[in-house]
């Protein structure tokens, strides 16, 4: 790969300092907004004991006949696209930073080998302890969940940053419509193989011994896009921001289009015919209609956070300080909403009483994030700090 | 920023207060949704959704396609029940595959220990088949939680189609 390939290392300043902090802001307050948003469902999980099952590809789906417990989830499915496209972002980011202080593409590349190593491991071995304490139950010996597919992602990713953004919009066009392609179809879970291979790379499901809901392939689409998009903000971030908003826009339509004619982009049909089942796609692996429904929200959000001022900026810091600190908010708030279940409300309880709780918990969490975020930021690049 | 720390803590200690003083015992409420899970019917040749096994105690929902002409097959329906002839129609739904004629009344049922029933029923045909599904439900469950009811049914009749 050449320097000419990348808007990495060619590419001119981002942007003058003055505005360099606006454009992080965006990118962090949208980080933090969809933390706020994931907190909210693992507190309805742990807490409130109303989380619905999970949207796959087959077998059980939720049917909703209460707007509110639909709504908790709807908002929440932002989170796990939104935590793959900004990884994508991110990357190109760090690696332009690292870059210009000197570093060799080889060591942004180990950096985040060891970083997605990092993830991975963090799953296994200390976010899955946290989903054992569930009270409703928890009987998978191996989770492979969103750390561990960001953990690869990160891995596989950092490998493409240098890719020329044409090929990263043919690669990202590739594994979209592949995921479509190829998922087992409706009534096949019993046919289909839940080896390692296929539930860590290919599709959701798997046995007690080790379960997956988010196989690698189908989510990387939104690294790479995400690396894509990274480039477009490294070139022009005025110009990334109004394609933000445009774009969000036109994956909304497609949505609303795939999801009217309920064929190829579905990967399993509408369980009905209201709003609800409408806004209620195929979550696992995310489904065409998934994916453009909360990549579009998505990118909304940071087209409108590109436009915060200075006077909104202070409505903005409380979520920009969670997108800070991400990976120390997650490990900790699974453990807090847990030790609070078990603490007060061992049988569960409505969504309406669960949502104190969960502000109590980003109360509780919140000093800690300025704190290391601000700790992170005072360290050199090296430092061990910028792993987590 | 001094400012704002004393803000936090007291709405963190005053967080702590309010939830210390809730009453956890309150009714926990339905979760919200019901888990359908698909079915595929090769002896009748229908494929469709229902809820999971054990889904409640209290409601029983069939579907059925019966190889007659509606007239036919809703003299067979009527013979399980009090009526001598259908109800008016409360309705029409359309589904994926069908566009059903909805009915709804009470009946008693042979085990005189349960008494009547609340009936949800809905009849569709095409050229040689009658499908019909039914929502069979005690009157009190069915006040208790018409919602549920009703979306169980909507569900199941959305998604019944002869079978590829």
């Amino acid at each position: 790969m050449s320097p000419e390939t990348s808007h990495l290392n060619s590419a001119p300043a981002v942007q003058a300092p003055s505005s360099k902090p606006s454009r992080l802001l965006a990118i962090d307050a949208l980080r933090g907004l969809i933390i706020v948003f994931m907190a909210l469902d693992h507190a309805n999980y742990f807490i409130a004991q109303k989380h619905p099952p999970s949207e796959i590809w087959d077998g059980m789906f939720p049917v909703y006949y209460d707007t509110l417990a639909f709504l908790t989830r709807l908002v929440t499915h932002l989170a796990a696209p939104g935590f793959f496209l900004l990884m994508g972002v991110g990357m190109v980011l760090f690696a332009r930073s690292r870059s210009e202080r000197g570093w060799s593409r080889w060591a942004i590349i180990r950096h985040m080998l060891i970083r997605g190593l990092l993830l991975m491991l963090l799953q296994v071995l200390i976010v899955n302890r946290a989903w054992e304490l569930s009270l409703q139950g928890w009987d998978v010996e191996i989770y492979i969940g969103v750390l561990f597919a960001l953990g690869i992602c990160m891995i596989q990713g950092c490998l493409l940053l240098w890719l020329k953004p044409i090929y990263l919009l043919g690669l990202t066009l590739i594994l979209f419509v592949g995921t479509e392609l190829l998922h087992p179809g409706l009534g096949m879970w019993d046919s289909v193989s839940f080896d390692a291979v296929n539930v860590i790379w290919l599709y959701p499901g798997g046995t007690s011994v080790l379960w997956s809901y988010y196989p690698c392939l189908p989510w990387l689409e939104l690294v790479t896009f995400g690396i894509l998009f990274g480039n477009w903000l490294v070139q022009d971030p005025r110009k990334a921001f109004n394609w933000a908003w445009q774009l969000g826009l036109a994956f909304l339509l497609a949505f609303a289009v795939i999801r009217a004619f309920d064929g190829f982009g579905n990967i399993r049909p509408r369980m009905g015919n209201t709003w609800i089942d409408f806004l209620n796609p195929v979550k696992y692996p995310p489904s065409m209609a998934f994916t453009l429904m909360t990549t579009g929200v998505n990118l909304i959000f940071l087209s409108l956070f590109s436009h915060v001022g200075a006077r909104l900026r202070p409505f903005v810091q409380p979520l920009v300080v969670f997108g800070r600190a991400p990976l120390l908010f997650y490990v900790l708030h699974l453990f807090l909403y847990a030790g609070i279940a078990h603490l007060v409300a061992p049988q569960g309880t409505s969504i309406p009483l669960m949502l104190p709780f969960w502000l109590l918990g980003m109360l509780i969490l919140f000093p800690l994030c300025c704190w290391y975020g601000r700790f992170k930021q005072s360290r050199p690049a090296q430092s061990l700090a910028h792993l987590f | 920023m001094r400012r704002t720390r004393v803000l936090l803590l007291l709405l963190l200690v005053g967080g702590a207060l309010v939830i210390a003083t809730c009453d956890f015992s309150l009714p926990q409420g339905t979760a919200g949704s019901i888990t359908l899970i698909p079915f595929w019917d090769e002896q009748q040749g229908i494929q469709g959704v229902q809820p999971l096994k054990g889904w409640t105690q209290e409601a029983q929902l069939v579907q059925d396609a019966i190889p007659m002409n509606r007239t036919d097959a809703v003299t067979l329906l009527l013979a399980d029940t009090d009526l001598t002839a259908m109800p008016e129609s409360t309705g029409r739904y359309t589904g994926k595959a069908f566009t059903w004629d909805l009915y709804m009344f009470e009946t008693h049922v042979q085990d005189a220990s349960v008494g009547a029933v609340r009936v949800d029923l809905a009849v569709a045909e095409d050229a040689s088949t009658t499908y019909v599904v039914s929502l069979v439900v005690l009157p009190d469950a069915y006040s208790a939680n018409p919602a549920l009811f009703d979306t169980v049914f909507t569900h199941a009749l959305y998604a019944l189609e002869p079978m590829e």
